[in-house]
């Protein structure tokens, strides 16, 4: 159900106000706060203003972008296939923009957008849907929030220095699925590589031994081929936290559609492809430097000597991929959980019971040094 | 005056005489420097070395240096310096009691061999093999006379320590104190202990953390797009490292070291040999 961002809503509970006739203040009718119309007014001339001036970010932001997007097509990515074009789909979009943390976000019409799903912030407003890139490609949710809670719930279990109360008392306060932009690069590596290597041969001459090492110049040379390397564009988005959902299952990839939409915020991407790719390049070295080095077998030992890797830039995609967010806080600090919405994968740091932890270190120290001492004294009797 | 320079001359010829004669009859051989390898200074004090240990102990102490053993007709300096004691009559008193250290210039050989019961009890396996490092690595240096030195003063040593204490030997230790035991085990324990509940909890809190940053691309390697246009080898060159193999003390017939007195062969000798 659309929520009208603009209605006046209760600065503290974000419930709708109403004009009481009887004090002559706008009261909430969720939490029984009540306002001056002057404060009111005064609060959201700010929030115009706040929009505002996000609104005033984001076109800087998209003028940065297109530059870099310029840049990245001038060193070789292939960003030809990019549009900002949404053609019908435009007319069922919407925007907004999180004063807060200056998040961006585009849904479909019919989405009630009421919290900024990255801070919280439930004062988000609405800015200029013109202009935004249309994704390439989505692969839809599978599973649903019930299943993102599931998840959590066993992503509990099996953790003996989980604290207890987190567990039994954990409330989830927010559980939010976000299409969260991916750039995927496709390209070739071609690796050159040189090693100094070694065989030994050991033999007994008269009163001596001998070993006799061979040395050799080895030489790698050869290409392979990277298919849609994912790297998150959202800086609101941990980097980690993204690279620990992977993989993700490229075979129901979908060219994009508003109708995948509908219920999910979708991010607009802040991090360039230009600024994504030099994460990509630095994972694609990673494996082709482990591929090659792998390949140089048979030697007793090798050192690796000079070493080029030439990256042959191919087509960029932009994703939307989908991602449960799931926040909680505990003893006043935030933890974030994220669910693969496709595979369902959950991953977020948990808390350590530190008191519980000192304690089995001193038990299981007791209970190993009293085997040890039982062990040892049986078999020296 | 003449008178007085006469007597005195007379008291000196006698004291000389009486003296040399008694030297004379002390003189009995413990060097044998057929190499040549020795002053006559040098072998007599060498040889009043050897004198004063067999006037304070029933076992005589030789020398024999020669150039090659197999002049004695014997395949290995053990055997040579048995045969040179034999052929020779050596050894004190009824038991022969004696110990014998032969070096052979031209392999730079060296054997060492005892014979009688006080010299092969007091001198033990163990005693002989420390006796021979300590003039081993004058030999090494050619330092002839100083390594014949090092022989007689140790010998003497062990001799002496043999009379006072016991022989120079390996002995068992005291078993250790149980209750130190105990607690070393103890405190070892603990520690091992330590380590492994550590090890414990890093793998219980390694649980909670599942967040972490990828450095690799592999799951996106296309399969079978891995292609070597290159895989070539050039021999460039070769090194050799020569490591001399560890002497054995013994390196031919003979008695066995083993620790624990003297082993003793069917031919009453106990010894080693080696190179020096």
């Amino acid at each position: 159900m659309p929520s009208q961002i603009t209605n006046y809503q209760c600065p503290a509970c974000n419930g709708g106000l109403h004009f009481s006739s009887a004090t002559g203040r706008l009261e909430c009718e969720y939490c029984g706060s009540s306002f001056s119309v002057e404060d009111v007014e005064a609060y959201y001339a700010k929030k115009d203003e706040a929009a505002a001036a996000a609104q005033a970010k984001a076109e800087a932001k998209a003028e940065a972008q297109a530059a870099q997007a310029a840049q990245a097509a001038a060193e070789g990515w292939d960003i030809s296939g990019m549009s900002s074009d949404w053609g019908a789909d435009a007319a069922g979009m919407k925007a907004y923009n999180c004063p807060s943390c200056g998040a961006e976000l585009i849904c479909d019409a019919t989405t009630a957008a009421t919290s900024c799903p990255y801070c919280g912030n439930p004062t988000i407003v609405p800015g200029q849907f013109a202009g935004a890139l249309k994704p390439d490609y989505v692969i839809p949710f599978k599973l649903d929030k019930n299943a993102a809670v599931a998840a959590l719930k066993r992503h509990y279990k099996g953790k003996y220095l989980l604290p207890k109360v987190f567990s039994d008392d954990n409330h989830i306060n927010e559980v939010k699925g976000v299409y969260v932009p991916f750039w995927l690069f496709t390209s070739t590596a071609d690796a050159d590589a040189s090693y100094l290597a070694t065989k030994t041969e050991a033999h007994r001459e008269g009163d001596f031994d001998v070993v006799t090492t061979f040395h050799y110049q080895v030489h790698r040379a050869g290409s392979m081929n990277f298919n849609m390397v994912p790297v998150d564009g959202s800086t609101k988005m941990p980097n980690d936290y993204m690279d620990s959902l992977e993989p993700y299952d490229y075979s129901e990839l979908k060219p994009f559609s508003k109708a995948y939409l509908p219920g999910y915020l979708a991010d607009k991407f802040d991090v360039s492809s230009d600024a994504g790719a030099k994460r990509v390049e630095e994972r694609i070295r990673a494996t082709v430097a482990h591929v090659v080095d792998g390949d140089v077998q048979g030697y007793a030992s090798v050192s690796p000597g000079a070493s080029n890797v030439k990256i042959n830039r191919g087509a960029v995609h932009y994703a939307m991929l989908p991602v449960w967010l799931l926040n909680t806080k505990w003893e006043g600090k935030d933890y974030l959980f994220a669910m693969n919405g496709q595979t369902g994968k959950l991953v977020g740091d948990l808390p350590v019971d530190n008191r519980k932890l000192r304690l089995t270190k001193l038990g299981l120290t007791l209970l190993f040094a009293a085997l040890a001492f039982v062990f040892a004294t049986l078999l020296l009797h | 005056m003449k008178r007085i320079i006469s007597v005195l001359i007379a008291l000196f010829l006698v004291v000389f005489l009486v003296g040399g004669m008694s030297a004379l009859a002390d003189a009995r051989p413990y060097v044998f420097d057929e190499a040549d390898l020795l002053s006559d200074a040098e072998e007599a004090n060498l040889t009043a070395l050897a004198a004063d240990i067999t006037a304070e102990y029933p076992i005589d102490v030789y020398v024999v240096a020669v150039n090659d053993f197999r002049d004695l007709g014997v395949s290995n300096a053990y055997d040579a310096a048995k045969t040179y004691y034999e052929s020779h009559s050596l050894g004190y008193g009824a038991g022969r009691d004696g110990m014998l250290l032969l070096l052979s210039m031209d392999d730079r050989d060296y054997a060492l061999v005892a014979k009688g019961d006080y010299a092969t009890t007091n001198l033990t396996d163990y005693g002989r093999q420390k006796l021979s490092e300590e003039f081993l690595d004058d030999f090494r240096r050619d330092d002839w006379y100083g390594g014949f030195e090092d022989y007689y003063k140790v010998t003497k040593d062990y001799l002496y320590e043999a009379k006072t204490n016991r022989p120079v030997d390996i002995y068992p230790k005291d078993p250790p104190d149980p209750k130190k035991v105990r607690s070393l085990g103890a405190a070892i324990s603990l520690l091992l202990g330590y380590l492994a509940a550590t090890f414990t909890c890093a793998g219980m809190k390694s649980k909670l953390r599942s967040v972490k940053a990828a450095s690799s691309a592999n799951r996106y390697l296309n399969a079978g797009s891995v292609n070597f246009s290159d895989r070539s080898e050039v021999f460039t060159h070769t090194t050799q490292v020569r490591t001399p193999i560890p002497r054995q003390s013994r390196d031919d017939g003979g008695s066995s070291f083993g620790g624990g007195g003297s082993h003793i062969d069917s031919d009453g000798f106990a010894g080693h040999s080696g190179k020096f």
